[in-house]
């Protein structure tokens, strides 16, 4: 299971940062200095998010959590497509 | 968790009242990652069921929570952990999926909330308890989670309010082709997403799980009626069968009506980023 961190953009629905940090147990340290480092670098932006995901693969991450790779349009189109 | 009670009361309500900075951020990201290990099991222990993910809860959700709920302390919020599993399935399916859960961590709370949607919100999520440390386990089919990130899309671009039930900001902007003077407001597409779609596709997926069940029930009885060599029954479930047929064609055609309907609306929200 790796580790991704994610910063977003919700105002303007980009996708600022992704990064795969790993699998091992071993950088946890760093995982939580990095999320901290970015959560206080945007604390004064509230319309950017910064978010730590457990997951098996970025396409896992794409499918349970849509709107950080899509647009609303894509969503709703990906809803008529169903 | 590393973190004593009184101090995590206290980081509630500076969070609460916006008094934060980098030591408060310290403090939240020590106590938070006192809910990973617990995190880590569920997800690892859910990953043959795949797709499932997990996550802390962001710093903007947690604020988000503690001033849309006055009286909560942070040590009562049961989502700062959580997983999250979406899947192309009806809703027996994801019942199924929701006892396996169940049956995977004994010490659970089922919350379904496809029973009573919150501002349309439709989804089952299971509160399981690892060494007493709270993880929401997150059900969704495909179409309450594109509905779900639909919504928090529009939340993210027009207000966090939306999400709740609230009115967009700026809910009599124009939304669509001004030049064409084919518009309409924000209030109205939040409107339309947040009441009319989450109830149609409520009633579709109710629909299509009924003649999914009906259909499985039926070859049951056929079968069963063939091997006992009871014609007059068989007889019968033909008969059945063709109300079953006309039930699925009446269900395909409110489903292809809907979707048209939608089209409108995907058009309109070209318009959001």
């Amino acid at each position: 299971m790796a580790t991704f961190l994610l910063v977003y953009d919700r105002a303007r629905g980009e996708l600022l940062e992704l990064t795969n940090l790993g699998e091992s147990e071993d950088e946890r340290d760093s995982i939580a200095f990095l999320r901290q480092e970015r959560e206080e670098q945007y604390q004064d932006m509230d319309t950017i998010e910064v978010v730590v995901l457990l997951a098996d693969s970025e396409d896992a991450l794409r499918v349970t959590h849509a709107r950080y790779f899509h647009s609303t349009s894509e969503l709703g189109r990906a809803l008529v497509e169903q | 968790m590393g973190v004593s009670k009184s101090k995590v009361t206290a980081l509630g309500e500076q969070l609460r009242s916006g008094e934060y900075g980098a030591e408060e951020l310290s403090v939240l990201g020590d106590w938070r990652r006192g809910f990973e290990p617990a995190l880590g099991e569920v997800v690892s222990s859910l990953a043959a069921l795949e797709p499932v993910t997990g996550r802390s809860k962001t710093v903007n959700s947690i604020v988000d929570k503690l001033r849309r709920m006055p009286s909560t302390r942070l040590a009562q919020i049961e989502d700062i952990a959580g997983a999250r599993m979406v899947r192309e399935m009806n809703l027996d399916q994801q019942d199924a999926l929701v006892a396996d859960i169940c049956e995977i961590f004994p010490d659970n709370k089922v919350y379904d909330r496809r029973v009573k949607p919150s501002s349309g919100y439709r989804a089952v999520h299971v509160v399981v308890r690892i060494g007493g440390v709270p993880v929401e386990v997150q059900i969704r089919t495909r179409v309450q989670d594109l509905w779900a990130q639909l919504v928090e899309s529009l939340s993210d671009r027009w207000g966090q309010q939306i999400k709740y039930g609230g009115p967009p900001d700026e809910p009599d902007v124009p939304v669509g082709d001004t030049t064409a003077g084919d518009t309409t407001t924000r209030g109205a597409v939040v409107e339309m997403v947040v009441q009319r779609l989450s109830q149609s596709l409520r009633r579709i997926e109710e629909e299509t799980a009924q003649v999914e069940r009906r259909s499985a029930g039926l070859e049951d009885q056929v079968r069963q009626a063939y091997m006992e060599g009871r014609v007059e029954d068989l007889r019968d479930h033909v008969e059945n069968r063709d109300a079953l047929v006309v039930a699925q064609a009446e269900a395909r055609q409110s489903r292809a009506e809907f979707m048209d309907s939608l089209i409108d609306l995907v058009l309109l929200l070209q318009a959001v980023p």
